[in-house]
């Protein structure tokens, strides 16, 4: 057989070996990684904006406060998807914290517990819920220019539900910053 | 000429890479995570994709051969950004936001068939073209273009468009504002463009030149031992793990056994199916010497008998466990080269598992290294067996299992799966039966099921069989088995009952081999005590002896 006879033959069993041996590397198992160097599908930014509450929101979460372009994203996904939402109150006052958040379409409040200083009941009201809000809950998700935070409410019942949170936790906090906006899905 | 030199250059880089002690892999580590999120991501039901879809898309891009993959979406894409129910043409942030693709892939995840349909039950008619929704496709008209697309292929193709929105997600917007209204030749463009995004990101996330080392360094060593495929043996096998070749270095065993068999598999499809001539006229009449990616996809997933990773079979429904699975995984993997290598099989499975072990615990310290290379494995050759034996079993009940749900949704299919556990002169009664009330009958397939349980009615072996099928369903009680699905869901069971068949016939051909090889019920122990020493001795040598 002529020498490039050969040479084209060999390049050929080379391209096939090559697919195989990809394929088979492509999936292995993938390395134990941290969290955060997980890569994510699109679908799961999409996912968590819509509430669906079998996305593992705190993964996701990390990443989108890693990258600004993947914050303005999921910022321009719960524009467009969210049931509802509360936007940066006006400055009005040198003091950030106010006391609730209400919109045409929900009421969120928070209670001190008389018998245990440090801890609040937060209150959800939503008159006219709709049916996943009575599956699977309300997720809150609250956004500022650098960081966005989520939580997750359990299914509302008559109208409301609760969460107890310590008055020290940043979720909390970000609720009732009026520098923060609020995104319900 | 130039293919020589290109050889050379090759041969260049290898020896450039001597300082590194380690196989270079060929796919980012970003990339392999990708695709393990796509099986992950939930949908509105479960997990968004299927892992057929996944596959499929997968073998698509290790071949490079995504251009009509992409083609194919740029026309989808047309016929939803130009559908009036999810058309973005009203929205003022269109341009900026995608509207239609997120709604129909996104949020109302029109990616299976009977939602598909649905999303395109309406005909549509506009200024560019036209889209109905026929009995098997959905036909779209642009201009004096044609083209169909099957509601089956939807899921693969939305798999590509998740993968392109996961690259660069400001490609949903551009995708819409290029395609409403567009014409044909906007359609190509489309296309095109998707195929250069995904071009630039394999450059960096799957460069060729590691894999292509390691073919070169194979072939090399083949030569110099005068084997080829037909010729390779345990013990070649064996030996090039034992003095591979210097560069690039192989410490794993599965690698060496992975790569030896890819190697001499792609060796032998080219020799048999290339003569100088063709070889000749594929290198110089493609670009850059490439050959066809279609054949390359053709010839490594599709016409081989083997390679196949079907381990959607775990996913859902839930056809097996991984445990029963992971047994059958390498005899897949490499086809009937497991026959002709029955003991590199068992290695695999026993030392191999001590390697990977091994590897684990060098990350951790090196006295936990040292205590595992005390402890040697806990199983042995027959419990491999063992294991295999349970899989194929499962694999038959499985089968079963699904005959029994296709008998009790009044659909002929399940004889397929009855027929090949029949006794054999059952097998043949029936098959004679059926084959003259096909010849005679023009009839629709539910009568013919009638026909079919009437006749089985007089066999008792027959209900037998179809009772233990019942009891068999009633205990199984794994995800898509815990209540009969529905009629539109049976394609999957079909594949599935495919599938098993595939895994049962491999595994008891496996075994037959095992059960000549082992015929005094000696063999495999002596081998084994013969082996442990082997590979006890090399892994102290690369892992490095305790108390040395």
């Amino acid at each position: 057989m002529p020498d490039h006879h050969y040479h084209d033959l060999f390049h050929i069993k080379e391209q096939l070996f090559t697919a195989k041996t990809l394929y088979r590397e492509l999936h292995q198992h993938v390395q134990e990684q941290p969290h955060s160097a997980k890569p994510l599908v699109f679908n799961d930014v999409v996912q968590l904006a819509l509430g669906n509450p079998n996305i593992d929101a705190q993964q996701v979460m990390q990443h989108i406060n890693q990258s600004l372009p993947l914050r303005r994203q999921y910022m321009q996904l719960l524009q467009k998807l969210a049931f509802a939402s509360s936007p940066v109150q006006a400055a009005a006052s040198s003091a950030t914290e106010i006391s609730s958040r209400k919109s045409a379409e929900f009421e969120l409040l928070f209670k001190r517990d008389k018998q245990f200083s440090g801890q609040v009941y937060v209150i959800l009201k939503i008159p006219h819920s709709i049916q996943k809000h009575h599956n699977q809950g309300v997720r809150v998700n609250c956004c500022s220019e650098k960081l966005i935070s989520t939580i997750h409410f359990p299914p509302i019942v008559d109208g409301k539900t609760q969460l107890l949170m310590e008055e020290s936790d940043q979720k909390f906090i970000h609720m009732f910053d009026a520098e923060f906006a609020i995104y319900l899905s | 000429m130039s293919v020589k030199l290109e050889h050379q250059r090759g041969e260049q880089t290898i020896k450039s890479g001597r300082m590194t002690n380690i196989i270079n892999y060929g796919i980012s580590e970003t990339l392999k995570a990708l695709f393990a999120q796509l099986k992950d991501t939930p949908g509105l039901d479960g997990y968004k994709y299927h892992g057929k879809d996944i596959e499929q898309i997968s073998q698509n891009i290790v071949c490079r051969n995504y251009g009509s993959v992409c083609y194919e979406l740029s026309f989808l894409c047309w016929a939803v950004v130009n559908h009036p129910a999810y058309s973005s043409h009203s929205d003022s942030s269109s341009s900026h936001s995608p509207s239609s693709l997120l709604n129909f892939f996104w949020i109302e995840e029109n990616i299976q068939p009977k939602r598909f349909r649905h999303a395109f039950s309406h005909p549509i008619e506009t200024a560019c073209g036209q889209v109905s929704m026929g009995v098997d496709y959905l036909q779209l008209q642009i201009g004096d273009i044609e083209f169909a697309i099957s509601p089956t292929r939807v899921g693969v193709l939305a798999v590509m468009l998740e993968l392109i929105a996961s690259i660069e997600p400001t490609q949903l917007s551009k995708i819409e504002t290029l395609l409403i209204d567009a014409d044909k030749q906007s359609i190509k463009k489309v296309s095109s463009h998707l195929q250069k995004l995904i071009y630039s990101y394999l450059k960096e996330h799957m460069p060729e030149a590691s894999t292509q080392g390691r073919f070169r360094a194979i072939s090399g060593w083949l030569k110099q031992h005068n084997l080829t495929a037909q010729t390779l043996t345990d013990q070649g096998v064996l030996n090039f793990w034992l003095n591979p070749p210097a560069q690039p270095s192989y410490i794993k065993y599965s690698t060496v056994l992975d790569d030896l068999l890819d190697a001499i598999t792609a060796m032998e499809v080219v020799e048999n199916t290339f003569n100088g001539e063709y070889a000749l006229s594929l290198g110089s009449n493609t670009e850059q010497g490439e050959v066809d990616a279609d054949w390359v996809q053709t010839t490594v997933f599709e016409q081989a008998d083997n390679h196949e990773d079907l381990s959607w079979l775990c996913q859902s429904p839930k056809f097996l466990t991984l445990a029963q699975y992971q047994p059958i995984s390498p005899l897949l993997s490499h086809g009937k080269l497991a026959r002709q290598l029955p003991l590199s099989f068992l290695r695999l499975s026993i030392f191999g598992g001590w390697q990977s072990v091994l590897v684990q615990a060098k990350r951790k310290s090196s006295q936990v290294l040292a205590d595992k290379l005390q402890q040697y494995p806990n199983r042995q050759y027959l419990d491999y067996v063992a294991e295999l034996n349970d899989s194929e079993s499962q694999c038959k009940q499985v089968q079963q299992v699904i005959a029994h749900i296709f008998y009790s949704l009044n659909n002929p299919l399940f004889v397929g799966c009855m027929l090949k556990q029949m006794p054999t002169d059952l097998q043949q009664t029936l098959k004679i039966w059926m084959r003259a009330q096909i010849a005679n009958t023009t009839e629709s397939e539910e009568p013919l099921f009638l026909h079919v349980q009437q006749w089985l009615s007089q066999h008792p072996k027959a209900q037998k069989w179809l009772t233990e099928a019942a009891t068999l369903f009633k205990n199984n009680n794994k995800e898509g088995f815990k209540k009969l699905p529905s009629v539109t869901e049976l394609d999957i069971y079909q594949d599935g009952s495919e599938a098993l068949d595939h895994c049962q016939e491999l595994v008891a051909r496996y075994l037959l081999v095992i059960t000549k090889l082992n015929d005094k019920n000696t063999q495999l122990a002596e081998i084994y005590r013969s082996d442990l020493c082997i590979f006890s001795d090399r892994f102290k040598q690369i892992y490095g002896a305790p108390h040395a």
